[in-house]
């Protein structure tokens, strides 16, 4: 069961020059007053000029070839970078999407057309993607999918509705995944398409999380019409495609450093009052972070190398969201905590925010039972 | 050349794994689990205890991570086998400049520090014609190397019944030691790491084959979701341990090709040892439980590598010792995140 075998990358690939850089380009562009609070949210926090600032710096598209403005740079050199991004709690919200997985979508299986047309302004930090593939009745059930996409004189028409659109509202285009012909096969006659935002028939609606923030969203297409030139590779063959997405989705550190601003608060505390308890349970789960690193490190590895790691990503993912969602819990253990929204005591707040959070992190991207299911079938076992 | 020798090696450990299990003691009471002489002279005829020595030190340059294959080749077959000791005390008596007799079963360990004179529990002590011993004084590091023939043994055994021995010393030899007490239980740590990740495969597969054949409910067990789930659990720990152990070979070997600080190494050494500690644990667990009763009885061989599991995790620092090392050390650093990054260079 080779999929079990984590290879490091090849020696020399660790980049120590480029990680010094964005760490003082982060110093430098976050400031001093970008503190655990601001840090914690790192991926929900939108701040489109703070993309546009990475995409000058040469930091978003990087692994795109030249000629569609990217770096031509390795899936090695982009780990480091957003490896930093997500330790500093950089605000990475607005393009998180767009560079983790929209682009390398494009870039596979795009028409030159829309790699020409977005690809470019994904590199520059100007333009935003949302993901359309959960639904109302097809949550970790994909292949439900029953938005349709209607072949007609001038395009496709569509309706449905796609749910859980992180950033939907802020979002320039969405990558939809539904349905597109009639099959025997669950997974197939389903499609992906790249589609405006703008266009009409597209309603966003809020939907709330449970601290009251606005990430999430309802997505509702009614007869929106899309160019024939909106479909995204072969008609029919979404199911593969959006598969490859997800394995893109599913790969980077972003799996195991949600909790990170906390733990690092935690561990400054940690730092003035160490007790015997308190180091070994930071000691604990600094081995387990030392190891997860290795792992995603090889996962890129193999991105780099063109393989297709999901495999791999699965487990990743999967050991990652449970030390990320046991770090609140261990923190608990050792300081007395009790969580507020608000207000002046800094590690009740960012533990508030982390604790709440954390039920999302074996969500995202595929839940826990999904990624399970996924790793047993690589064992054979369905 | 590497392939090669891990080819021909689980080839061997192959051919002696039922005997291997045939040996065990069945009654805990009396036995112990015996030292196979046929195996360990086709072992040494093969060089393998030289593994870890470079050609000027009378090795043969293999690369670490061929090396480290051999005792985790005989993790993943089962075989009760004093390569890795030999292995590494034949490399800390060629650092400190300590002869040692040409064959022959060779261990290490550290000394106890709560009982003058005295060992801690070294693995086949009464099997080894010599033993290198460190003992970490107020004056600094030392080494010696012992004759237990020549020494009072006390006799101990591990969970599977391999021995596990301490020594009474007198009259013995002490001289300056290069390496520290840290590095040589690193090193342990090291082995440890990888015979638990060469064990939880086993486990893993044992499993796998096991949720297969056997039927309940007019289905294989491994047609029930939960169990597939139990099993996905297995595989990323498996995983885990296996990834852990492999950053531990590439930090050892960059620590004794003098490419990292001892104290890098000593950190990378612990935080695969808790990391595959913790796995082995949980793979165990999972295990005994998939296998229902049959699992636990002597028949089936499945406790010969859970049993081991449940050894390896305790030996070279348990993880809670590693955790406080590991903590200690990441609270004395200036900030949390590059001391995770400068560590992980180390094995980049």
């Amino acid at each position: 069961m080779s999929f079990l075998d984590f290879p490091p990358p090849p020696a020399g690939t660790a980049f120590p020059g480029l990680r010094r850089e964005v760490r003082t380009f982060l110093a430098d562009t976050l400031g001093p007053d970008y503190g655990p609070r601001a840090a914690a949210r790192s991926w929900m926090g939108f701040d489109a000029a703070f993309s546009a600032k990475l995409g000058a710096a040469g930091y978003l598209g990087m692994t795109f070839p030249r000629a569609y403005g990217g770096q031509g740079k390795s899936p090695l050199e982009r780990y480091v970078v957003i490896e930093e991004l997500l330790a500093a709690g950089a605000p990475v919200a607005a393009h998180w999407i767009a560079d983790r997985q929209s682009g390398n979508l494009l870039l596979h299986y795009g028409s030159e057309e829309q790699r020409q047309q977005i690809l470019p302004r994904i590199a520059r930090g100007e333009c935003f993607f949302c993901i359309g593939m959960s639904e109302p009745d097809a949550g970790s059930d994909l292949a439900a999918a029953r938005t349709r996409a209607v072949p007609v004189a001038d395009g496709y028409l569509v309706n449905g509705a796609k749910i859980w659109t992180t950033y939907a509202h802020e979002a320039h285009y969405m990558i939809l995944f539904c349905r597109t012909g009639a099959s025997d096969d669950r997974h197939g006659g389903v499609s992906q398409f790249l589609v405006d935002l703008r266009t009409p028939g597209i309603r966003i609606s809020p939907i709330h999380d449970m601290q009251g923030e606005h990430h999430l969203n309802e997505v509702s297409f009614t007869d929106v019409l899309l160019p024939a030139a909106a479909l995204i590779g072969t008609e029919g063959d979404g199911w593969k495609q959006v598969m490859g997405e997800l394995a893109f989705e599913r790969s980077g550190p972003d799996r195991f450093l949600s909790s990170f601003a906390l733990l690092n608060l935690m561990a400054g505390q940690l730092a003035q009052r160490a007790d015997q308890a308190g180091r070994r349970a930071l000691g604990r789960i600094v081995a387990h972070l030392m190891v997860l690193r290795q792992m995603s490190r090889s996962v890129a590895g193999a991105l780099a190398r063109a393989e297709n790691p999901t495999l791999q990503a699965a487990i990743v993912k999967d050991l990652g969201a449970v030390l990320e969602q046991d770090i609140p819990e261990l923190l608990r253990l050792l300081v007395p905590l009790e969580g507020q929204p608000d207000g002046s005591d800094l590690p009740a707040s960012v533990y508030a925010y982390t604790v709440q959070s954390a039920p999302g992190f074996s969500l995202r991207g595929g839940t826990r039972e999904i990624l399970r299911g996924i790793i047993a079938r690589g064992l054979d076992l369905r | 050349m590497s392939d090669l020798v891990a080819e021909s090696a689980g080839r061997l450990f192959a051919d002696w794994q039922a005997r291997a299990i045939a040996a065990l003691p069945r009654e805990a009471e009396q036995g112990e689990i015996p030292l196979i002489a046929d195996l360990w002279s086709q072992v040494e005829d093969q060089g393998f205890p030289l593994a870890l020595l470079s050609e000027a030190e009378g090795g043969f340059g293999l690369e670490p991570e061929s090396a480290w294959l051999l005792p985790a080749l005989a993790a993943e077959q089962g075989v009760a086998l004093p390569l890795g000791e030999t292995m590494v005390a034949r490399l800390i008596a060629a650092r400190c400049g300590l002869d040692l007799p040409d064959t022959g079963v060779v261990t290490f360990g550290l000394m106890d520090t709560t009982a003058a004179g005295r060992s801690t529990r070294l693995a086949w002590g009464r099997h080894a014609v010599a033993v290198v011993l460190l003992d970490e004084t107020p004056a600094g590091p030392r080494v010696a190397c012992v004759d237990p023939a020549a020494q009072t043994l006390l006799p101990g055994r591990n969970i599977l019944c391999e021995p596990r021995d301490r020594l009474q010393l007198s009259g013995v030899e002490w001289r300056p030691s290069p390496l520290s007490a840290d590095e040589v239980r690193a090193l342990g740590a090291v082995l440890r790491a990888v015979g638990i990740a060469g064990a939880s495969r086993t486990v893993l597969a044992l499993c796998l084959e096991y949720a297969r054949q056997r039927q309940q409910f007019g289905k294989p067990l491994g047609r029930f979701q939960v169990i597939q789930h139990n099993l996905a659990i297995m595989a990323s720990q498996t995983a885990a341990a296996g990834a852990a152990a492999g950053g531990a070979v590439r930090a050892c070997g960059a620590w004794a090709a003098g490419a990292c600080a001892a104290s890098e190494f000593v950190l990378h050494a612990g935080a695969a040892k808790l990391r595959a500690g913790e796995a082995g644990g949980l793979i165990a667990a999972q295990a005994q439980q998939l296998h229902g009763a049959i699992g636990i009885t002597h028949e089936f061989p499945l406790h010969v590598w859970t049993r081991r599991l449940w050894s390896w995790r305790d030996e070279f620092g348990a993880e809670s010792y590693w955790a406080e090392h590991i903590g200690q050390a990441a609270l004395a650093a200036p900030a949390l995140w590059p001391f995770l990054t400068d560590l992980g260079e180390v094995t980049a």
